[in-house]
C-alpha cells in the first residue's frame, strides 16, 4: 500500500509540469464548486437567521395580490375579528404605499409605511421588521408628521444630500421632522422606506384603511398553532369558501421554506454550471494517464515480466490519479474557500449587512477532498485497466 | 505554406486520435455551455422586444412613478387623469393619445374566484385603433368591447381552455362576476399576441370606470407622434406640458415618458446581466479545457523530441517549428469548437422544448446567430492557440544536438 502510493508520487514528480497541469485542471473545478457551495451555505444561514428574528411566534396575513396591488384589501374588521381568535396574543396592521418625497431639488418615489400609534402593536411591528433605530429615536405614540428614514437615506442612495436626525423632509405635500435613522437592512427595498404615524398615514392618504398585511402572535409561541384558526375566522368574516380565499395566511416558517426552495433551485443552477469545469478537468486526468500509460508501457512489460500480476499494474495506475485528484482537491478547497471568504467580506461592505457569508463545515471540506479522490481514480480507470492487460511480450517490444 | 501546417497538424492530431479526443471533448463541453447560455439569452431577449415591440416604434409611453414593480399605475402616488391625456393630446408632434386603465379585478365564475388582469377600451375610435394595433390579435369568438357596451366584457384566449383558474372554459354568453358586479362576456380572443393579452379582461372604460369606481384616473397613457423622428421632441413637448399642468418643477417630476425601446432596455440590462454571470462560470470550463490542451501539446513535444532534432538538422527554422504546434493546438481547439457549437445548438433546442413543455410556448426560444456560431470558432482557436503557444515555443527553442540525441 505504502508502496503504492510511494511509488505514484515518484512517478508523478517525474512529469511535474504536465501533472501540475492536470492537478489545475481539476483544483479549477474543485474550487468553483466550494466556493459557490459555501457562499450558498452561508446565505441560507443569513436568511434563516433573519427569519428567526421575525420570530416563529408570528403569522402573517396578505391579501392574495397580483402585481402587488390588491382588489379586495385587508380592513380593520378583519384586524377586529383575528384579534379575537383564541391564541392571538396581539395583532396589528401595516399599511404601505408609494410616496413622493422631496428633499434638496429632488424628488423621489419610495415606499411609505405606518407604523401603529399603540405601543404593544408599534412593538410588535417595530420587532417583525426590524425597525430599530441608530441615530434619533424610534417613532411613538404622540407623535404626528414625524419619520423615520431608512439607511439608504444617509448614504447618497435616492437623494445627492444626505438626511440627518432634525431635518425636514416633504412627505406628499407634507412636512415632516426626521426622528429616526433605521438600522441599515442591507436591501434597497427595506432600506428607502420611510416609516409614519398610522394616523398621519391615514391623513395623508386620505382614505379608508386598508391594510397590505397583518402581523399576528401567538399567545403559545407557536405560530403553527393559530394559522389555521386565523384562516377560518377571515374566511367568515370576509364571506369566502375554502379554497376561494382573497387572502393568504403564512407563519415564518412557510416563508422561509419558500425562500430556501428559490435559493436552493438557484444554487443548483450556479453548481451544475461550475460542475462542468469539474467534467472537463476529469477528463484531462483521463488524458493524462493513458499518456502515461503509453509512455510507460515498456516498464509495464518489465514489470510483468518479473512477475507483477495484473491487479498490481492496475493499483499502481489508480493510485497515481487518485492522487492527482487528490491533490487537486486539496488545492480547491484551500482556494475555494478564500474565495468565498473574499466574496463574503467583499459582499459586508458593500451591503452592510451579514445575510451573506462564507460557511465551512467539515463535511464541506472532506467532501471536497474525497471528490477530488474519486474523480481521479474514475478517471483513471479506463487507462489503468489499459495497462494492467497489456500483453508483457507485446509491451516489451514496443518503441 | 500555411496549408501545409495545417495538414501537418491534421497527420498528427489523427496519430493520437485517443488524446486528442479527450482534449477536444475538453474544449467542446465548454464551448456547448457558452453558446447554449447565450443563445437562451439572446431568445430571452427577443422574447421581450416582441412582447414591448408591439406598441410601435412610433409611441410613448407616459406612466405615474411609483415605488412598485409589476404593471405600470399601480400603488401610485400621483395617478395621471383624464386631464392629464387632453394635455398630452393637445401636446406638439402627437398625433394621437388614448389612456388605458390596468388593474386586478377579483373575477368570480364557475364558484371559484381568482385575480386576474382586467384592462380598458378606450371610447373614441382613434384611441381603440391605437389600442387594437398594440394588441394585435383578432376576437377568436364574438367581439371586442365597444362604447356604450355596460358591463360586458371580451376575455384573453386563456380562459377559454379547461385549465384555466376557474377550472371550467368560459364561453360568449356565459356570465361571470367582476368586483362582485355581474358581467356578460361578449368575445374571446384568438390565442396569438402576447402573454399579458392571453390572461387579460378586457372592458370599455366607462363600463370599467364604474365596476372598479374610479371616475378620473388612467394607469398609463399611450401616444403615438407624428412621426419616428421627432420621437424625442415629442417627449420633451409632453414632459414640458405634464410639468406645468401637474405644477412640478424639471428633475422632479413624478411621471415617466419612455419609449418602448427605454422599456426594451431596461429589461436587456437584467437579463444580460444574469447570462454573463452564467457564461462567467461556464467559461471556467473553456479555461480548463485550455489547460488541458497545453498539456496534450508539452506531451506532444516532448514525445516528439527526436523529430523536432531532424527537421532542425535538415534546415527547419525556430519559426516553422513555431508554427506546427501552433498550428496544431489551434486545431485541437477549432475542432472542439465545432463539435461545441453544434451540441451547444442541439442543447439549447432541448432546452426550449422542455421549457415550452413546462411553462408554455412563446416563453423560452433560443437564438443562435451567425455572430455567436463565429466568435465561438474563433474563440475555440484562440483558446488552443494561446493553449499551445508555450510548448510551441519550448520546441522551437530546442537544441537540434541535444533533440537528436534523445
Amino acid at each position: 500500500m505504502k508502496e503504492y502510493l510511494s511509488l505514484a508520487w515518484e512517478n508523478l514528480s517525474h512529469r511535474k509540469k504536465r501533472a501540475w497541469l492536470t492537478i489545475i485542471g481539476i483544483f479549477i473545478g474543485i474550487m468553483a464548486v466550494i466556493a459557490l457551495v459555501s457562499l450558498g451555505q452561508g446565505l441560507k444561514k443569513g436568511v434563516n437567521e433573519e427569519f428567526e428574528k421575525l420570530g416563529v411566534d408570528k403569522v402573517f396575513v396578505q391579501p392574495a395580490n397580483l402585481f402587488g396591488n390588491a382588489p379586495t384589501p385587508l380592513t380593520e374588521d378583519d384586524l377586529d375579528r383575528v384579534r379575537g381568535v383564541r391564541g392571538v396574543a396581539e395583532a396589528t396592521g401595516v399599511q404601505y404605499g408609494s410616496g413622493k418625497v422631496e428633499w434638496g431639488d429632488e424628488i423621489n418615489f419610495p415606499y411609505i409605511v405606518s407604523s401603529p400609534s399603540d405601543d404593544t402593536e408599534r412593538a410588535l411591528l417595530s420587532q417583525t421588521w426590524q425597525l430599530e433605530v441608530v441615530a434619533g429615536r424610534e417613532l411613538e405614540s404622540q407623535d404626528q408628521f414625524k419619520a423615520v428614514v431608512g439607511f439608504d437615506y444617509t448614504r447618497r442612495e435616492l437623494f445627492q444630500d444626505t438626511i440627518q436626525v432634525g431635518d425636514r423632509i416633504t412627505v406628499n405635500n407634507a412636512t415632516f421632522t426626521v426622528v429616526g435613522i433605521r438600522k441599515r437592512i442591507g436591501n434597497a427595498m427595506d432600506d428607502q422606506q420611510v416609516i409614519i404615524p398610522e394616523d398621519t398615514y391615514n391623513e395623508l392618504f386620505a382614505g379608508e384603511v386598508e391594510y397590505d398585511m397583518l402581523i399576528i402572535r401567538a399567545a403559545s409561541g407557536n405560530g403553527n398553532d393559530i394559522a389555521k384558526p386565523v384562516e377560518r375566522a377571515l374566511q367568515s368574516e370576509r364571506d369566502v369558501k375554502p379554497g376561494d380565499e382573497d387572502f393568504s395566511v403564512s407563519t415564518a416558517e412557510d416563508i422561509q421554506q419558500s425562500v430556501e426552495q428559490v435559493l436552493g433551485i438557484i444554487q443548483i443552477v450556479l453548481t451544475g454550471v461550475a460542475a462542468i469545469s469539474l467534467l472537463v478537468g476529469t477528463v484531462g486526468i483521463t488524458n493524462t494517464m493513458y499518456t502515461a500509460v503509453l509512455e510507460r508501457t515498456k516498464e509495464i512489460g518489465i514489470m510483468k515480466a518479473v512477475g507483477a500480476t495484473n491487479n498490481a499494474i492496475l493499483s499502481i495506475f489508480l493510485f497515481e490519479s487518485a492522487m492527482l485528484g487528490l491533490i487537486g482537491g486539496i488545492v480547491g478547497v484551500v482556494l475555494g474557500l478564500a474565495i468565498s471568504f473574499g466574496v463574503a467580506a467583499a459582499a459586508q461592505h458593500a451591503l452592510g449587512t451579514s445575510i451573506i457569508q462564507a460557511y465551512v463545515s467539515w463535511w464541506l471540506i472532506l467532501g471536497g477532498l474525497l471528490f477530488g479522490t474519486v474523480i481521479g481514480s474514475l478517471a483513471g480507470y479506463l487507462p489503468a485497466r489499459q495497462a494492467a492487460h497489456m500483453k508483457p511480450v507485446d509491451s516489451l517490444r514496443y518503441e | 505554406m500555411r496549408l501545409e501546417y495545417a495538414k501537418l497538424g491534421l497527420k498528427n492530431l489523427r496519430h493520437r486520435q485517443l488524446r486528442s479526443w479527450l482534449t477536444m471533448i475538453g474544449i467542446f463541453i465548454g464551448i456547448a455551455t457558452v453558446v447554449s447560455l447565450i443563445a437562451l439569452g439572446a431568445g430571452l431577449k427577443a422574447a421581450i422586444a416582441s412582447q414591448f415591440g408591439a406598441l410601435g416604434n412610433d409611441r410613448l409611453v407616459i406612466s405615474a412613478k411609483s415605488a412598485t414593480f409589476g404593471p405600470p399605475g399601480q400603488d401610485v402616488a400621483a395617478p395621471l387623469t383624464k386631464a392629464d391625456l387632453k394635455v398630452v393630446e393637445r401636446s406638439q408632434y402627437v398625433k394621437t393619445a388614448t389612456g388605458r386603465l390596468l388593474q386586478p379585478a377579483q373575477v368570480e365564475f364557475n364558484d371559484k374566484k381568482a385575480v386576474v388582469f382586467a384592462a380598458s377600451m378606450p371610447e373614441d375610435a382613434e384611441g381603440r385603433a391605437l389600442v387594437l394595433e398594440v394588441l394585435n390579435v383578432d376576437t377568436a369568438e364574438g367581439r371586442y368591447p365597444e362604447s356604450g357596451d355596460r358591463l360586458r366584457a371580451t376575455i384573453g384566449s386563456k380562459y377559454a381552455t379547461k385549465d384555466n383558474v376557474f377550472e371550467k372554459p368560459i364561453r360568449v354568453g356565459d356570465t361571470v362576476y367582476i368586483q362582485g358586479k355581474k358581467i356578460e362576456i361578449i368575445g374571446i380572443l384568438d390565442s396569438g399576441g402576447s402573454e399579458q393579452t392571453k390572461d387579460a379582461f378586457l372592458m370599455d372604460e366607462d363600463a370599467m370606470r364604474e365596476v372598479f369606481d374610479n371616475p378620473e384616473e388612467y394607469s398609463v397613457i399611450v401616444a403615438q407622434v407624428t412621426s419616428v423622428d421627432d420621437m424625442d421632441f415629442a417627449a420633451e413637448a409632453i414632459a414640458k406640458n405634464l410639468r406645468s399642468s401637474r405644477g412640478v418643477d424639471e428633475r422632479k417630476e413624478d411621471f415617466t415618458v419612455e419609449t418602448a425601446q427605454d422599456i426594451i432596455n431596461s429589461f436587456n440590462t437584467i437579463i444580460m446581466g444574469v447570462t454573463a454571470f452564467l457564461v462567467g462560470i461556464a467559461a471556467i470550463s473553456l479555461l480548463v479545457g485550455g489547460i488541458g490542451i497545453m498539456n496534450t501539446m508539452y506531451t506532444a513535444v516532448l514525445e516528439r523530441t527526436k523529430e523536432i532534432g531532424i527537421m532542425k538538422a535538415v534546415g527547419a527554422t525556430n519559426e516553422a517549428i513555431l508554427s506546427i504546434f501552433l498550428f496544431e493546438s489551434g486545431m485541437l481547439g477549432l475542432a472542439g469548437g465545432l463539435i461545441g457549437v453544434l451540441l451547444g445548438f442541439l442543447f439549447s433546442q432541448l432546452v426550449v422544448f422542455a421549457g415550452s413543455a413546462a411553462l408554455g410556448p412563446g416563453i423560452l426560444s433560443a437564438n443562435i446567430s451567425w455572430q455567436l456560431i463565429l466568435s465561438a470558432l474563433g474563440f475555440s482557436f484562440t483558446v488552443g492557440a494561446v493553449a499551445g503557444t508555450l510548448p510551441a515555443y519550448e520546441a522551437s527553442k530546442l537544441q537540434p544536438v541535444e533533440a537528436l540525441r534523445e
